[in-house]
């Protein structure tokens, strides 16, 4: 077979040049984009009057300058990864899931609920709680599923609408004696009763001497979990085939209604359950502000992981330690709202470049494609053509 | 000139010299690498006259109509407009020098008015009520009624045709090149079409081309007809000196080449299957039982005045292959994605060795036996983002796990053996399938589904954009399926490869099975009538 051997040497040669100048653009790419997150993030700080390389200095301190600040950035980091694993097995799913904010927030609405109207020893309330923030988000996302797959509304959509409801059924809720808030008094803040402390996540300082909640474990449980359901399981395989190509997906039984259902209610009941451990570990009380953007960066986490299970606990690590870092601005002069700010730059560096590096691909794989048709037809018509 | 209405039974005369050249096409010649699509092609189009074009697919009218529109730059040969040489650069320069096109897929945007479609591709202002005014008045001079403010999604598809008609009719073109303009219309439709088309040419004398692959509406509509095959202008006459056999032989010609091909490439012994030798492996296969029964299938029958599948009843005996062939767009690929599973039906009901098959029910008609070649392999076949591996285990994932968690050494070595046993040409199993190249992608497809034991193998188009050794395998494996025991459906535009092919020759047209023989029976002439969309008179 001429043609094959020929289709081997030409093929596999083009495709190493290609592959090989992808690696060569993306590199470019991230270093271009980091470097002007950067300058730009400098700029900012001139501007606000600061000094950039003091600034740098004061995050460095306040995320990784001493044991605390160590163990602030892994508290921050713990919920970010939770909520991004769980949006992994969604995207994975092919379904983005934009809702987590909602979701957490009911997620952790229905834990303190559960947390201090559950009677029980500490370890056991615990559990229930963080059971609940689970079942809370799941069943929150699995509103958008049944107005997906029962009256086709798009799922970015429903979940990005639902977090709106989510925040007015919570506040409705901290307002009501009877639901969630402690004593009728008009002139109280809405806010919840104060979780009990013995049913509140144990700290990791007597084994590690890193003053942090032990809600990272369950994090780091969870990506290998999750990690191994990819790698490991037909579920995981399903799910892929599901996000990739749905057709064939249903040709091959999946359901799709009931698979993507399931992927969505994970994607939501993670986030509940990080809206469950940001209760248990560290807040300890439900208010309305009580999200406080967690679900959107851990939306922006699973985005910088590219939906890779195992990538997910360092870039969420890394989102913590902006976050931590940010705490001490303050004495720099600089507006905390900088790092808000750096971080959100550092973010579009981040995911700008795979972005970008898609667009190419695709440019890359239409001109491929019309090249194929061409050969395509050209094919047909040799065998038409061939001599007689 | 006194033209005949359209829906007069006897041929409009016409194509007489009385018209001035509007049109010349001076042996265009057209070449994609080594292969000349369009082979020194030239073409007279008189003003005042309908000129049909006729050929089947991948007999280069599209590519010829491709170069006159700007879209494909000719390798020689010239283009003259009323006589005056020119060069078309691009669709907006033809439509500026007065060459105007209805493409067979409309290029409407549903979600708009009918006059806010009409403006599209205009610069300058908007200014509606004098898109209205221009579209009225159009329609009233070639009897093309549309309501400007209608909102396209809303029309019909007859409707549809006419706003771009009328779109067309904005730059006041002197030819207008019309694609396979019936192919979404209904009977009644196409002749209200017809009506407008002589109007056009009678009233304003205008030039317009017809291409199309119905011998009927040739015979009918066209003043003079020009037959292609194989990038050559075969025939060339007035329509009225034809008749519809005449025309289905210049069209379809005589089926040597695949033979001729596969002598080409060295594999003799086909040439004898082909001929009927005793060796052919079809004399071996007896009447099989009934593998695949198709029963009034309907597909897409609400929203359409001509359903998509209009009880389409087929039967697939095991052990054997039936060729379904067709010329595109006659609701082949509804049939494949029915058989995919990935298309609802509207009635009907389909039964594999015996049984009903829930169609609703994801993975019904593969669990059932049931293995597909799907038409286009990147839609339904695989997933492009997935491994190698990934995309031959799809549908045993049951076998290569113990209670959910998979067994990555039998996944691997599946995949291996398949790649193998396949001479798929891939660095690893890890590869993703976007980076191997078609015919690689398509032996990984076949390789999955043959690996299932299926019990009748479909295959929609199965060769379409492979080179020669690629169909060469593919047509093999099919053989092989068959001789196996597989009941195998062949749904394919390529004639030649049907007739190669098949037991038993079916053929489709306009969503129907219009006529179907055992291979032996096969007459070329009935086949080209029956392609053309001709019922079969006698069974």
């Amino acid at each position: 077979m001429n043609a094959t051997n020929h289709d081997r040497t030409g093929r596999s040669t083009r495709a190493d040049s290609a592959a090989l100048s992808t690696a060569l653009v993306a590199t470019a790419l991230y270093v271009t984009a980091v470097a002007a997150a950067l300058g730009l993030s400098a700029l900012l700080v001139m501007v606000a009057d600061g000094s950039p390389a003091e600034v740098l200095r004061a995050m460095w301190d306040g995320a990784f300058g001493s044991r605390q600040a160590i163990g602030n950035t892994m508290v921050a980091a713990t919920p970010f990864g939770i909520v991004a694993i769980g949006a992994v097995v969604a995207n994975r799913a092919g379904l983005f899931n934009i809702g987590q904010e909602g979701q957490l927030t009911i997620g952790a609405a229905l834990a303190i609920w559960a947390g201090i109207s559950f009677p029980g020893p500490g370890p056991i309330k615990l559990l229930v709680a963080l059971l609940a923030g689970f079942i809370g988000g799941a069943l929150w996302a699995s509103v958008a599923s049944v107005a997906k797959y029962r009256f086709t509304v798009n799922e970015v959509i429903a979940t990005l609408l639902l977090n709106f409801v989510a925040f007015q059924v919570v506040t409705y809720a901290l307002n009501r004696e009877f639901l969630l808030k402690p004593v009728f008094d008009a002139a109280l803040p809405p806010q919840s009763g104060s979780l009990s402390p013995d049913a509140r996540l144990p700290s990791i300082e007597p084994l590690t001497s890193i003053p942090a909640h032990s809600g990272i474990l369950l994090m780091l449980f969870l990506v290998a979990v999750v990690a191994f359901v990819f790698a490991r399981t037909a579920w995981g395989r399903r799910i892929d085939l599901l996000g990739h190509s749905p057709l064939l997906a249903r040709r091959a039984g999946v359901r799709p209604a009931r698979t993507g259902s399931m992927a969505l209610a994970i994607a939501g009941g993670a986030a509940g359950l990080a809206g469950a451990v940001i209760l248990t570990g560290a807040v300890f009380r439900v208010d309305p502000g009580f999200s406080n953007n967690v679900g959107w960066t851990g939306l922006l986490v699973a985005l910088v992981a590219r939906d890779r299970p195992l990538v997910v606990a360092p870039v969420a690590l890394a989102f913590g330690a902006i976050e931590a870092g940010g705490n001490l601005l303050a004495a720099t002069g600089v507006p905390r709202s900088t790092a808000d700010v750096v971080q959100a730059l550092v973010v579009l560096a981040t995911v700008l470049p795979p972005v970008v590096l898609e667009l190419r691909a695709r440019r890359l794989a239409t001109t491929a494609a019309v090249k194929a048709e061409r050969v395509a037809s050209v094919a047909s018509l040799t065998v038409a053509r061939e001599p007689l | 000139m006194n033209h005949t209405p359209a829906s007069n039974s006897s041929a409009p005369s016409g194509g007489t010299a009385s018209g001035t050249a509007a049109l010349e096409l001076l042996g265009v010649t057209k070449r994609f690498g080594p292969v000349v699509a369009c082979s020194d092609v030239s073409l007279l189009v008189r003003a005042g006259e309908i000129h049909g074009l006729l050929g089947e697919n991948g007999a280069g009218k599209s590519t010829l109509m491709k170069v006159l529109t700007g879209l494909f730059p000719p390798d020689s040969g010239e283009i003259r407009l009323s006589g005056q040489r020119v060069i078309v650069r691009s669709p907006h320069e033809a439509a500026r020098l007065g060459i105007a096109m209805v493409h067979q897929h409309f290029s409407l945007i549903p979600q708009l008015m009918v006059w806010e479609n009409f403006l599209l591709g205009e610069r300058g202002s908007v200014n509606p009520g004098d898109a209205r005014r221009r579209i009225s008045s159009i329609g009233e001079r070639y009897g093309l009624d549309v309501d400007p403010n209608a909102f396209v999604g809303d029309l019909t598809a007859g409707q549809r045709q006419r706003v771009e008609i009328v779109k067309c009719f904005r730059s006041d073109p002197r030819v207008i090149v019309l694609d396979e303009p019936t192919s979404v219309l209904t009977q009644a439709e196409s002749i209200v079409l017809f009506d407008v088309l002589r109007r056009v040419v009678a009233e304003q004398q205008r030039a317009v081309v017809l291409i199309s692959h119905k011998l009927d509406e040739i015979e009918r509509a066209t003043d003079v007809v020009t037959v292609m095959r194989r990038g050559e202008v075969v025939h060339h006459g007035a329509t009225k000196d034809t008749d519809p056999a005449g025309l289905a032989r210049h069209m379809v010609g005589r089926p040597v080449a695949l033979g001729g091909e596969r002598l080409a490439l060295g594999a003799t012994e086909t040439v004898d299957r082909i001929g009927g030798d005793v060796e052919r492996p079809r004399s071996v296969r007896g009447p099989g039982e009934l593998a695949l029964d198709l029963r009034k299938i309907t597909v897409g029958a609400p929203n359409r005045a001509q359903p998509l599948l209009d009880e389409l009843s087929l039967t697939v005996t095991a052990g054997s292959i039936l060729g379904l062939a067709g010329v595109e767009g006659n609701g082949q690929l509804q049939l494949g994605s029915v058989l995919a599973g990935t298309q609802t039906i509207d009635s009907g009901s389909v039964f594999v060795n015996g049984t009903r098959v829930d169609l609703r029910r994801p993975g019904a008609l593969a669990r059932s036996g049931v293995a597909i070649i799907t038409e286009d392999r990147h839609h339904d076949g695989c997933a492009l983002d997935l491994s190698v591996e990934q995309n031959l285990n799809v549908f045993n994932l049951g076998e290569v796990s113990v209670r959910g968690v998979l067994d990555p050494a039998a996944t691997r070595l599946r995949a291996e053996r398949l790649i193998e046993e396949f001479s798929i040409i891939c660095p690893s199993p890890d590869t993703p399938m976007g980076a191997l190249s078609g015919g690689n992608q398509q032996r990984v497809v076949l390789a999955r589904e043959l690996s299932r034991n299926p019990k009748i193998l479909v295959a929609a188009q199965p060769t379409r954009g492979l080179d020669v050794g690629a169909v060469e395998f593919m047509l093999d494996q099919l053989r092989q399926a068959a001789d196996c025991g597989m009941a195998v459906l062949l749904i394919s535009t390529e004639l030649e490869e049907v007739l190669g092919l098949s037991d038993r020759v079916a053929v489709i047209s306009r969503g129907r099975i219009v006529g179907e023989m055992a291979r032996d029976e096969v007459e070329l002439d009935e086949i080209a009538m029956l392609l053309g969309g001709s019922q079969r008179s006698s069974s």
